[in-house]
Protein backbone atom coordinates (compact mmCIF):
# COMPACT_ATOMS: atom_id res chain seq x y z
CA UNK A 1 0.00 0.00 0.00
CA UNK A 2 2.86 2.44 1.33
CA UNK A 3 4.82 1.24 -2.05
CA UNK A 4 2.73 3.25 -4.19
CA UNK A 5 3.58 6.51 -2.76
CA UNK A 6 7.02 5.80 -2.63
CA UNK A 7 7.25 5.36 -6.32
CA UNK A 8 5.27 8.44 -7.05
CA UNK A 9 7.84 10.60 -4.64
CA UNK A 10 10.56 8.79 -6.70
CA UNK A 11 9.06 10.79 -9.88
CA UNK A 12 10.08 13.89 -7.95
CA UNK A 13 6.61 14.96 -7.32
CA UNK A 14 5.06 15.90 -3.27
CA UNK A 15 2.92 12.99 -2.16
CA UNK A 16 1.68 12.69 1.29
CA UNK A 17 -1.09 11.22 3.40
CA UNK A 18 -4.22 12.54 4.38
CA UNK A 19 -5.64 9.73 6.40
CA UNK A 20 -5.67 6.24 6.59
CA UNK A 21 -7.59 5.34 3.20
CA UNK A 22 -6.59 8.50 1.02
CA UNK A 23 -2.92 10.33 -0.08
CA UNK A 24 -2.23 13.71 -2.23
CA UNK A 25 -0.22 14.47 -4.91
CA UNK A 26 1.23 17.75 -5.56
CA UNK A 27 1.30 18.30 -9.10
CA UNK A 28 3.16 20.94 -12.08
CA UNK A 29 0.31 21.40 -14.43
CA UNK A 30 2.33 19.93 -17.54
CA UNK A 31 3.05 16.57 -15.81
CA UNK A 32 -1.19 16.42 -14.68
CA UNK A 33 -1.41 13.86 -17.58
CA UNK A 34 0.95 11.80 -17.16
CA UNK A 35 0.36 11.46 -13.83
CA UNK A 36 -3.17 10.71 -13.73
CA UNK A 37 -2.21 8.03 -17.04
CA UNK A 38 0.32 6.51 -14.49
CA UNK A 39 -2.53 6.06 -11.55
CA UNK A 40 -5.70 4.79 -13.85
CA UNK A 41 -2.57 2.17 -15.17
CA UNK A 42 -1.65 1.48 -11.21
CA UNK A 43 -5.38 0.12 -10.16
CA UNK A 44 -6.99 4.35 -9.56
CA UNK A 45 -9.33 3.22 -12.37
CA UNK A 46 -12.77 4.96 -11.12
CA UNK A 47 -12.73 8.70 -11.51
CA UNK A 48 -14.59 10.20 -8.85
CA UNK A 49 -14.46 13.73 -9.27
CA UNK A 50 -13.16 17.20 -10.02
CA UNK A 51 -13.04 20.14 -7.63
CA UNK A 52 -11.24 23.90 -7.73
CA UNK A 53 -10.10 25.83 -4.91
CA UNK A 54 -9.89 29.68 -5.78
CA UNK A 55 -6.83 30.99 -3.68
CA UNK A 56 -6.94 34.58 -4.39
CA UNK A 57 -4.56 35.91 -2.26
CA UNK A 58 -1.76 33.66 -4.15
CA UNK A 59 -3.33 34.18 -7.51
CA UNK A 60 -3.78 30.51 -8.39
CA UNK A 61 -6.74 28.02 -9.08
CA UNK A 62 -5.86 24.49 -7.82
CA UNK A 63 -7.57 21.56 -9.11
CA UNK A 64 -8.30 18.46 -7.34
CA UNK A 65 -8.80 15.20 -9.49
CA UNK A 66 -9.91 12.54 -7.11
CA UNK A 67 -9.43 8.92 -7.86
CA UNK A 68 -10.32 5.55 -6.67
CA UNK A 69 -8.65 2.44 -6.41
CA UNK A 70 -11.29 -0.56 -6.54
CA UNK A 71 -8.08 -3.30 -5.76
CA UNK A 72 -6.22 -1.30 -3.14
CA UNK A 73 -8.76 0.36 -1.37
CA UNK A 74 -7.34 3.65 -1.87
CA UNK A 75 -8.27 7.38 -2.55
CA UNK A 76 -5.53 9.27 -4.70
CA UNK A 77 -5.97 13.47 -4.79
CA UNK A 78 -3.80 14.64 -7.18
CA UNK A 79 -3.83 18.69 -7.10
CA UNK A 80 -2.22 21.28 -9.79
CA UNK A 81 -1.94 24.98 -9.84
CA UNK A 82 -2.87 26.80 -12.76
CA UNK A 83 -2.28 30.72 -12.70
CA UNK A 84 -5.57 32.81 -11.74
CA UNK A 85 -4.87 35.19 -14.49
CA UNK A 86 -5.11 32.89 -17.47
CA UNK A 87 -6.88 29.68 -15.94
CA UNK A 88 -6.40 27.24 -19.57
CA UNK A 89 -5.55 23.83 -18.88
CA UNK A 90 -5.90 20.71 -20.83
CA UNK A 91 -8.73 18.22 -20.61
CA UNK A 92 -8.32 15.34 -19.42
CA UNK A 93 -11.36 13.89 -21.19
CA UNK A 94 -8.81 11.17 -23.12
CA UNK A 95 -7.71 9.70 -19.84
CA UNK A 96 -11.45 9.88 -18.56
CA UNK A 97 -14.61 10.71 -21.04
CA UNK A 98 -16.41 11.43 -17.83
CA UNK A 99 -14.01 14.17 -16.75
CA UNK A 100 -15.55 16.67 -19.56
CA UNK A 101 -18.16 16.35 -17.89
CA UNK A 102 -17.07 17.72 -14.36
CA UNK A 103 -14.87 20.02 -16.47
CA UNK A 104 -17.83 21.90 -17.93
CA UNK A 105 -19.49 22.16 -14.18
CA UNK A 106 -15.41 24.21 -13.75
CA UNK A 107 -15.36 26.09 -16.39
CA UNK A 108 -19.33 26.98 -15.59
CA UNK A 109 -18.67 27.92 -12.02
CA UNK A 110 -14.44 29.15 -12.15
CA UNK A 111 -14.11 30.06 -15.77
CA UNK A 112 -11.35 27.28 -16.38
CA UNK A 113 -10.74 26.73 -20.20
CA UNK A 114 -9.95 23.10 -21.06
CA UNK A 115 -8.14 22.93 -23.87
CA UNK A 116 -9.74 19.58 -25.95
CA UNK A 117 -13.03 19.35 -24.46
CA UNK A 118 -15.52 19.81 -26.91
CA UNK A 119 -18.46 20.64 -24.91
CA UNK A 120 -18.10 24.33 -22.45
CA UNK A 121 -21.70 25.07 -22.68
CA UNK A 122 -22.92 26.58 -20.24
CA UNK A 123 -24.40 23.62 -17.71
CA UNK A 124 -26.93 24.60 -14.46
CA UNK A 125 -26.61 28.26 -14.80
CA UNK A 126 -28.49 29.65 -17.69
CA UNK A 127 -27.92 33.41 -19.13
CA UNK A 128 -26.07 34.04 -16.07
CA UNK A 129 -24.65 37.85 -16.17
CA UNK A 130 -22.15 38.19 -13.77
CA UNK A 131 -18.20 36.64 -13.41
CA UNK A 132 -18.48 33.03 -12.79
CA UNK A 133 -19.95 32.37 -8.93
CA UNK A 134 -17.92 30.19 -7.62
CA UNK A 135 -14.82 32.69 -7.39
CA UNK A 136 -13.84 34.38 -4.18
CA UNK A 137 -14.21 37.45 -5.84
CA UNK A 138 -17.57 37.31 -6.62
CA UNK A 139 -19.86 39.24 -4.66
CA UNK A 140 -23.46 37.41 -3.91
CA UNK A 141 -24.87 40.60 -2.09
CA UNK A 142 -23.83 43.00 -4.64
CA UNK A 143 -25.01 40.84 -7.20
CA UNK A 144 -28.89 40.55 -6.13
CA UNK A 145 -28.80 44.16 -5.25
CA UNK A 146 -27.68 44.82 -8.85
CA UNK A 147 -29.95 42.54 -10.44
CA UNK A 148 -33.36 43.41 -8.19
CA UNK A 149 -34.82 46.59 -7.31
CA UNK A 150 -35.50 46.98 -3.71
CA UNK A 151 -38.99 48.42 -3.90
CA UNK A 152 -39.43 50.70 -0.51
CA UNK A 153 -43.12 50.68 -0.05
CA UNK A 154 -43.05 46.92 0.31
CA UNK A 155 -40.67 46.66 3.32
CA UNK A 156 -43.70 48.34 5.52
CA UNK A 157 -41.46 50.19 7.65
CA UNK A 158 -38.56 47.55 7.69
CA UNK A 159 -34.87 49.10 6.57
CA UNK A 160 -32.71 47.39 4.25
CA UNK A 161 -30.79 44.67 5.21
CA UNK A 162 -26.88 46.00 6.04
CA UNK A 163 -23.76 43.91 5.06
CA UNK A 164 -22.54 41.34 8.11
CA UNK A 165 -18.81 41.68 8.40
CA UNK B 1 -33.42 24.91 -22.76
CA UNK B 2 -35.66 25.18 -25.27
CA UNK B 3 -37.51 22.12 -28.03
CA UNK B 4 -36.52 22.71 -31.50
CA UNK B 5 -39.49 23.00 -33.31
CA UNK B 6 -40.44 19.84 -35.88
CA UNK B 7 -39.51 21.01 -39.58
CA UNK B 8 -41.21 19.73 -42.62
CA UNK B 9 -38.28 18.63 -43.94
CA UNK B 10 -37.67 15.62 -41.71
CA UNK B 11 -41.06 14.44 -42.66
CA UNK B 12 -41.22 14.79 -38.85
CA UNK B 13 -39.50 11.70 -38.37
CA UNK B 14 -37.39 12.98 -35.82
CA UNK B 15 -38.95 14.70 -32.21
CA UNK B 16 -37.38 16.25 -29.39
CA UNK B 17 -39.54 15.13 -26.13
CA UNK B 18 -38.49 16.40 -22.39
CA UNK B 19 -39.05 13.93 -19.30
CA UNK B 20 -39.17 15.63 -16.28
CA UNK B 21 -38.80 18.01 -14.64
CA UNK B 22 -42.94 17.25 -13.70
CA UNK B 23 -43.08 13.63 -14.96
CA UNK B 24 -43.54 10.57 -11.99
CA UNK B 25 -40.58 8.64 -14.07
CA UNK B 26 -38.29 11.38 -13.23
CA UNK B 27 -36.46 11.82 -9.27
CA UNK B 28 -36.94 15.82 -8.98
CA UNK B 29 -36.84 18.37 -10.70
CA UNK B 30 -34.44 17.72 -13.71
CA UNK B 31 -34.98 16.67 -16.95
CA UNK B 32 -33.60 14.81 -19.20
CA UNK B 33 -34.49 16.03 -23.71
CA UNK B 34 -34.84 12.96 -25.70
CA UNK B 35 -34.23 13.03 -29.18
CA UNK B 36 -37.21 10.33 -30.48
CA UNK B 37 -37.07 8.39 -33.54
CA UNK B 38 -40.81 6.81 -33.16
CA UNK B 39 -40.73 5.15 -30.31
CA UNK B 40 -36.65 4.80 -29.51
CA UNK B 41 -34.39 7.03 -28.14
CA UNK B 42 -31.64 8.43 -30.41
CA UNK B 43 -30.21 11.06 -28.30
CA UNK B 44 -30.28 12.07 -24.54
CA UNK B 45 -29.06 15.76 -23.43
CA UNK B 46 -29.48 15.82 -19.60
CA UNK B 47 -30.37 19.35 -18.51
CA UNK B 48 -29.79 20.07 -14.80
CA UNK B 49 -30.25 23.45 -13.07
CA UNK B 50 -33.19 23.95 -12.04
CA UNK B 51 -32.60 23.32 -8.63
CA UNK B 52 -29.53 24.61 -8.42
CA UNK B 53 -29.20 26.38 -4.93
CA UNK B 54 -25.31 27.02 -4.66
CA UNK B 55 -24.67 24.85 -1.59
CA UNK B 56 -20.86 25.47 -2.00
CA UNK B 57 -20.85 28.82 -2.17
CA UNK B 58 -23.27 29.68 0.82
CA UNK B 59 -21.24 27.26 2.58
CA UNK B 60 -18.14 29.44 2.29
CA UNK B 61 -20.48 32.08 4.44
CA UNK B 62 -21.39 30.40 6.75
CA UNK B 63 -19.22 28.93 10.56
CA UNK B 64 -18.40 25.46 10.66
CA UNK B 65 -21.42 24.38 12.68
CA UNK B 66 -23.70 26.85 10.81
CA UNK B 67 -23.10 24.54 7.45
CA UNK B 68 -24.98 21.60 9.60
CA UNK B 69 -28.37 23.19 9.09
CA UNK B 70 -27.66 23.72 5.45
CA UNK B 71 -26.43 20.41 4.57
CA UNK B 72 -29.23 17.94 5.49
CA UNK B 73 -30.58 20.00 2.02
CA UNK B 74 -28.71 19.05 -0.53
CA UNK B 75 -30.25 15.33 -0.94
CA UNK B 76 -33.88 14.89 0.00
CA UNK B 77 -34.25 11.86 0.99
CA UNK B 78 -30.85 11.03 3.04
CA UNK B 79 -30.16 13.97 4.32
CA UNK B 80 -28.50 12.17 7.76
CA UNK B 81 -25.60 10.62 5.19
CA UNK B 82 -24.50 14.34 4.23
CA UNK B 83 -24.29 15.29 7.87
CA UNK B 84 -22.37 12.24 8.93
CA UNK B 85 -19.87 12.80 5.84
CA UNK B 86 -19.52 16.17 6.53
CA UNK B 87 -18.92 15.84 10.50
CA UNK B 88 -16.40 13.12 9.80
CA UNK B 89 -14.41 15.32 8.02
CA UNK B 90 -14.32 18.01 10.39
CA UNK B 91 -13.48 15.98 13.13
CA UNK B 92 -10.68 14.31 10.94
CA UNK B 93 -9.05 17.70 10.41
CA UNK B 94 -9.45 19.32 13.99
CA UNK B 95 -8.07 15.50 15.53
CA UNK B 96 -11.69 14.94 17.65
CA UNK B 97 -12.26 11.86 19.09
CA UNK B 98 -15.52 10.71 18.66
CA UNK B 99 -16.83 8.91 21.98
CA UNK B 100 -18.27 5.15 21.01
CA UNK B 101 -21.64 5.57 21.97
CA UNK B 102 -22.13 8.58 19.62
CA UNK B 103 -20.28 6.43 16.95
CA UNK B 104 -23.00 3.71 17.34
CA UNK B 105 -25.85 6.00 17.16
CA UNK B 106 -24.38 7.44 14.23
CA UNK B 107 -24.57 3.46 12.22
CA UNK B 108 -28.08 3.35 13.86
CA UNK B 109 -28.80 6.69 12.01
CA UNK B 110 -26.88 6.18 8.96
CA UNK B 111 -28.39 2.40 8.77
CA UNK B 112 -32.21 3.55 8.98
CA UNK B 113 -31.34 6.54 6.44
CA UNK B 114 -30.11 4.39 4.22
CA UNK B 115 -33.23 1.87 4.94
CA UNK B 116 -35.56 4.76 4.22
CA UNK B 117 -33.79 5.49 1.05
CA UNK B 118 -33.85 2.37 0.00
CA UNK B 119 -38.16 1.89 0.67
CA UNK B 120 -38.22 5.12 -1.33
CA UNK B 121 -35.70 4.07 -3.99
CA UNK B 122 -38.53 1.05 -4.29
CA UNK B 123 -41.54 2.16 -4.23
CA UNK B 124 -40.50 4.81 -6.94
CA UNK B 125 -40.21 1.73 -9.27
CA UNK B 126 -43.37 0.92 -8.54
CA UNK B 127 -45.12 3.87 -9.71
CA UNK B 128 -43.18 3.53 -13.31
CA UNK B 129 -44.29 0.37 -14.23
CA UNK B 130 -48.04 1.03 -13.21
CA UNK B 131 -47.42 -0.91 -9.88
CA UNK B 132 -49.19 0.85 -7.27
CA UNK B 133 -49.50 -0.59 -4.34
CA UNK B 134 -45.42 -0.90 -3.97
CA UNK B 135 -45.62 2.81 -3.65
CA UNK B 136 -48.85 2.98 -1.22
CA UNK B 137 -46.62 -0.25 0.67
CA UNK B 138 -43.39 0.80 0.78
CA UNK B 139 -43.65 4.96 1.44
CA UNK B 140 -45.91 3.66 4.34
CA UNK B 141 -43.50 1.46 5.94
CA UNK B 142 -40.65 4.44 5.41
CA UNK B 143 -42.95 6.57 7.71
CA UNK B 144 -42.56 4.31 10.89
CA UNK B 145 -38.49 5.32 10.39
CA UNK B 146 -39.11 8.54 10.06
CA UNK B 147 -41.57 8.42 13.56
CA UNK B 148 -38.49 7.08 15.19
CA UNK B 149 -36.29 9.57 13.50
CA UNK B 150 -38.88 12.13 14.59
CA UNK B 151 -38.41 10.76 18.21
CA UNK B 152 -34.98 11.14 18.49
CA UNK B 153 -34.48 14.11 16.75
CA UNK B 154 -37.85 15.99 16.63
CA UNK B 155 -38.07 15.89 12.89
CA UNK B 156 -39.00 14.04 10.47
CA UNK B 157 -37.11 14.82 7.26
CA UNK B 158 -33.86 17.08 7.94
CA UNK B 159 -32.67 16.27 11.37
CA UNK B 160 -29.69 17.89 12.16
CA UNK B 161 -29.08 15.80 14.75
CA UNK B 162 -25.17 15.34 13.92
CA UNK B 163 -22.31 17.65 15.32
CA UNK B 164 -18.90 17.23 15.40
CA UNK B 165 -17.82 15.50 18.02
CA UNK B 166 -20.85 13.35 17.98
CA UNK B 167 -24.46 13.64 18.14
CA UNK B 168 -26.52 16.29 19.54
CA UNK B 169 -28.95 14.21 22.40
CA UNK B 170 -28.82 10.65 23.32
CA UNK B 171 -31.39 8.08 22.71
CA UNK B 172 -34.40 8.83 24.48
CA UNK B 173 -35.83 5.73 27.17
CA UNK B 174 -37.38 3.06 25.01
CA UNK B 175 -35.73 4.17 21.62
CA UNK B 176 -34.14 1.05 21.16
CA UNK B 177 -36.89 -0.83 21.73
CA UNK B 178 -39.20 0.87 19.99
CA UNK B 179 -36.36 0.28 16.55
CA UNK B 180 -36.36 -3.56 17.75
CA UNK B 181 -40.00 -3.81 17.15
CA UNK B 182 -39.89 -1.83 13.91
CA UNK B 183 -37.46 -4.44 12.87
CA UNK B 184 -39.09 -7.49 13.65
CA UNK B 185 -42.47 -5.82 11.92
CA UNK B 186 -40.36 -4.88 8.60
CA UNK B 187 -38.70 -8.29 8.67
CA UNK B 188 -42.19 -9.78 8.83
CA UNK B 189 -43.20 -7.55 5.64
CA UNK B 190 -39.96 -8.23 3.37
CA UNK B 191 -41.13 -11.76 2.68
CA UNK B 192 -44.53 -10.13 1.17
CA UNK B 193 -42.37 -7.45 -0.56
CA UNK B 194 -40.04 -10.14 -2.31
CA UNK B 195 -43.61 -11.84 -3.27
CA UNK B 196 -45.47 -8.88 -4.65
CA UNK B 197 -41.83 -6.99 -6.19
CA UNK B 198 -39.55 -9.49 -7.12
CA UNK B 199 -41.77 -12.38 -7.87
CA UNK B 200 -44.31 -10.02 -10.23
CA UNK B 201 -43.82 -11.00 -14.00
CA UNK B 202 -44.68 -7.64 -14.85
CA UNK B 203 -41.97 -6.03 -13.05
CA UNK B 204 -39.81 -8.71 -13.90
CA UNK B 205 -40.95 -8.62 -17.58
CA UNK B 206 -40.36 -4.64 -17.01
CA UNK B 207 -36.50 -4.86 -15.56
CA UNK B 208 -35.08 -8.16 -16.13
CA UNK B 209 -32.62 -7.55 -19.02
CA UNK B 210 -32.65 -3.69 -18.99
CA UNK B 211 -29.93 -1.56 -19.05
CA UNK B 212 -27.19 -4.16 -18.69
CA UNK B 213 -23.93 -1.91 -17.06
CA UNK B 214 -20.52 -4.46 -17.45
CA UNK B 215 -18.37 -3.75 -14.80
CA UNK B 216 -15.68 -2.60 -16.65
CA UNK B 217 -18.43 -0.16 -18.17
CA UNK B 218 -19.59 0.75 -14.14
CA UNK B 219 -15.74 1.49 -12.97
CA UNK B 220 -14.92 3.58 -16.34
CA UNK B 221 -18.02 5.86 -15.92
CA UNK B 222 -17.38 6.19 -12.07
CA UNK B 223 -20.75 4.07 -11.13
CA UNK B 224 -20.60 3.39 -7.08
CA UNK B 225 -22.42 1.99 -4.22
CA UNK B 226 -25.40 -1.20 -5.05
CA UNK B 227 -25.14 0.19 -8.53
CA UNK B 228 -21.37 -0.62 -9.09
CA UNK B 229 -22.05 -3.68 -6.69
CA UNK B 230 -25.11 -5.21 -9.37
CA UNK B 231 -22.62 -4.90 -12.05
CA UNK B 232 -20.31 -7.40 -9.85
CA UNK B 233 -17.55 -5.25 -8.38
CA UNK B 234 -18.09 -6.29 -5.32
CA UNK B 235 -16.53 -3.36 -3.32
CA UNK B 236 -18.54 -1.38 -0.25
CA UNK B 237 -16.91 1.69 1.93
CA UNK B 238 -18.36 0.11 4.98
CA UNK B 239 -15.69 -2.87 4.54
CA UNK B 240 -13.13 -1.78 2.50
CA UNK B 241 -12.38 1.74 4.36
CA UNK B 242 -14.51 1.31 7.28
CA UNK B 243 -15.32 4.47 9.15
CA UNK B 244 -17.28 4.92 12.61
CA UNK B 245 -17.74 1.55 14.26
CA UNK B 246 -18.56 -0.89 10.47
CA UNK B 247 -15.40 -3.00 11.78
CA UNK B 248 -17.25 -4.18 14.70
CA UNK B 249 -20.50 -5.38 12.97
CA UNK B 250 -20.72 -8.05 10.85
CA UNK B 251 -22.49 -8.13 7.43
CA UNK B 252 -22.13 -9.07 4.07
CA UNK B 253 -22.27 -7.84 0.51
CA UNK B 254 -24.34 -9.50 -1.15
CA UNK B 255 -24.04 -10.40 -4.50
CA UNK B 256 -26.57 -10.40 -7.49
CA UNK B 257 -24.29 -9.88 -10.03
CA UNK B 258 -25.95 -9.44 -13.40
CA UNK B 259 -25.98 -5.67 -14.05
CA UNK B 260 -29.36 -5.61 -15.13
CA UNK B 261 -31.82 -3.10 -13.91
CA UNK B 262 -33.66 -6.16 -12.32
CA UNK B 263 -30.09 -6.94 -9.84
CA UNK B 264 -29.73 -3.82 -8.90
CA UNK B 265 -33.21 -3.74 -7.51
CA UNK B 266 -32.35 -6.67 -6.02
CA UNK B 267 -29.41 -5.64 -4.77
CA UNK B 268 -31.02 -2.67 -2.94
CA UNK B 269 -33.42 -5.52 -0.94
CA UNK B 270 -30.90 -7.33 -0.33
CA UNK B 271 -28.68 -5.04 1.38
CA UNK B 272 -31.91 -3.69 3.36
CA UNK B 273 -31.85 -6.73 5.08
CA UNK B 274 -27.78 -6.70 6.14
CA UNK B 275 -29.13 -2.99 7.66
CA UNK B 276 -31.54 -5.04 9.53
CA UNK B 277 -28.51 -7.14 10.33
CA UNK B 278 -26.57 -4.53 11.77
CA UNK B 279 -29.11 -2.47 13.15
CA UNK B 280 -29.86 -5.31 15.04
CA UNK B 281 -26.27 -5.36 16.37
CA UNK B 282 -25.61 -2.27 17.08
CA UNK B 283 -28.87 -2.96 19.70
CA UNK B 284 -27.15 -5.02 21.46
CA UNK B 285 -23.70 -4.17 20.86
CA UNK B 286 -24.17 -0.15 21.91
CA UNK B 287 -22.16 0.80 25.02
CA UNK B 288 -23.15 3.63 28.02
CA UNK B 289 -21.26 6.83 28.06
CA UNK B 290 -21.39 10.25 26.68
CA UNK B 291 -22.84 10.84 22.98
CA UNK B 292 -20.82 13.84 22.29
CA UNK B 293 -17.69 15.22 23.19
CA UNK B 294 -16.73 19.01 24.16
CA UNK B 295 -15.84 21.11 20.83
CA UNK B 296 -15.24 25.00 21.42
CA UNK B 297 -17.96 27.59 20.97
CA UNK B 298 -19.17 27.86 17.50
CA UNK B 299 -17.88 31.52 17.06
CA UNK B 300 -14.16 29.65 17.38
CA UNK B 301 -14.89 26.91 16.04
CA UNK B 302 -11.95 26.81 14.33
CA UNK B 303 -10.37 23.82 11.97
CA UNK B 304 -6.53 23.83 11.82
CA UNK B 305 -5.48 24.50 7.58
CA UNK B 306 -5.46 21.60 5.36
CA UNK B 307 -8.12 19.37 3.30
CA UNK B 308 -9.60 16.25 3.44
CA UNK B 309 -11.73 14.02 0.98
CA UNK B 310 -13.98 12.49 3.86
CA UNK B 311 -17.12 9.86 2.46
CA UNK B 312 -19.66 7.65 3.66
CA UNK B 313 -21.26 4.99 2.10
CA UNK B 314 -24.94 6.19 0.89
CA UNK B 315 -28.24 4.27 -0.83
CA UNK B 316 -26.81 5.41 -3.82
CA UNK B 317 -22.99 5.30 -3.56
CA UNK B 318 -20.28 7.20 -2.07
CA UNK B 319 -21.18 10.77 -0.86
CA UNK B 320 -18.13 12.54 -0.66
CA UNK B 321 -17.22 16.27 0.75
CA UNK B 322 -13.55 17.58 0.06
CA UNK B 323 -13.51 20.33 2.78
CA UNK B 324 -10.99 23.03 2.36
CA UNK B 325 -9.94 25.05 5.51
CA UNK B 326 -7.35 28.31 5.69
CA UNK B 327 -8.08 28.63 9.25
CA UNK B 328 -10.59 30.62 9.82
CA UNK B 329 -14.18 30.11 11.55
CA UNK B 330 -16.10 29.68 8.04
CA UNK B 331 -15.27 27.23 5.53
CA UNK B 332 -12.58 28.25 2.71
CA UNK B 333 -13.99 25.70 0.07
CA UNK B 334 -16.54 22.50 0.47
CA UNK B 335 -17.00 20.44 -2.94
CA UNK B 336 -19.85 18.05 -2.33
CA UNK B 337 -19.55 14.80 -4.71
CA UNK B 338 -22.94 13.69 -4.91
CA UNK B 339 -23.18 9.60 -5.76
CA UNK B 340 -26.27 10.41 -8.78
CA UNK B 341 -23.59 12.96 -10.42
CA UNK B 342 -21.64 10.48 -12.79
CA UNK B 343 -24.38 8.13 -13.57
CA UNK B 344 -27.26 10.83 -13.72
CA UNK B 345 -25.28 13.54 -16.22
CA UNK B 346 -22.48 11.34 -18.50
CA UNK B 347 -23.72 7.87 -18.18
CA UNK B 348 -27.27 8.37 -19.03
CA UNK B 349 -26.16 9.76 -21.77
CA UNK B 350 -24.98 7.06 -23.30
CA UNK B 351 -27.03 4.43 -21.67
CA UNK B 352 -30.44 5.68 -22.45
CA UNK B 353 -29.70 5.44 -26.27
CA UNK B 354 -31.54 3.11 -28.36
CA UNK B 355 -33.80 2.23 -25.12
CA UNK B 356 -37.93 2.36 -25.66
CA UNK B 357 -38.84 5.50 -24.31
CA UNK B 358 -41.26 3.37 -21.12
CA UNK B 359 -38.51 1.91 -20.39
CA UNK B 360 -36.78 5.37 -19.63
CA UNK B 361 -38.25 6.01 -16.23
CA UNK B 362 -37.77 2.19 -15.41
CA UNK B 363 -33.79 2.92 -15.97
CA UNK B 364 -33.74 5.59 -14.23
CA UNK B 365 -35.06 4.63 -11.10
CA UNK B 366 -33.72 0.93 -10.87
CA UNK B 367 -30.33 3.47 -11.15
CA UNK B 368 -31.86 5.65 -8.04
CA UNK B 369 -30.66 8.63 -9.02
CA UNK B 370 -30.99 11.87 -6.74
CA UNK B 371 -30.57 15.08 -9.00
CA UNK B 372 -30.54 17.22 -5.51
CA UNK B 373 -27.67 15.58 -5.33
CA UNK B 374 -25.40 16.98 -8.66
CA UNK B 375 -27.64 19.86 -9.22
CA UNK B 376 -26.35 21.18 -5.29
Amino acid sequence: MADILDEIKSMDLKASWLGDWEFEVLTPRDRLASILSYLKSKGFKAFMGLSCVDWIEEGNFELVYILQSYDLALEAIVKTKIPRQRPVIESMGTIWKLCEVYEREMHEFFGIEFTGNPNLKPFFLENWLDIPPLRKDFDTLAFSEELFEFKEDETHGIESPKRIE
Amino acid sequence: MELNPLKESNDYKYYELFIGPNHPGIEGNFSYVLKMKGHSVEEVTPDPGLLHRGFEKLMERRLWTQNLALIPRICVPEPDINEVAYCLGVEHMMGIEVPKRAQYIRVIVLELARMASFLFGMSGLGGTTGHYTSVQWLIGDRDYILDLFEWLTGARVYHIYQYPGGVKNDLPDGWLDKLSDFLDYLEKRLPEYDKFIFQNPIIQKRTVGLGYIPAEDAIENGLTGPNLRASGVMYDIRKAQPYLVYNEVDFEIPKTGDGDAFSRVLQRRLELSESIKILRQCIKQIPQGPHRTKVPNPFQFRVPKGSYYSKVESSRGEFGYYIVSDGDVKPYRVYVRGPSYSIGLYYATKALVGMRIEDVPVWIHTTDMCPPDFDR
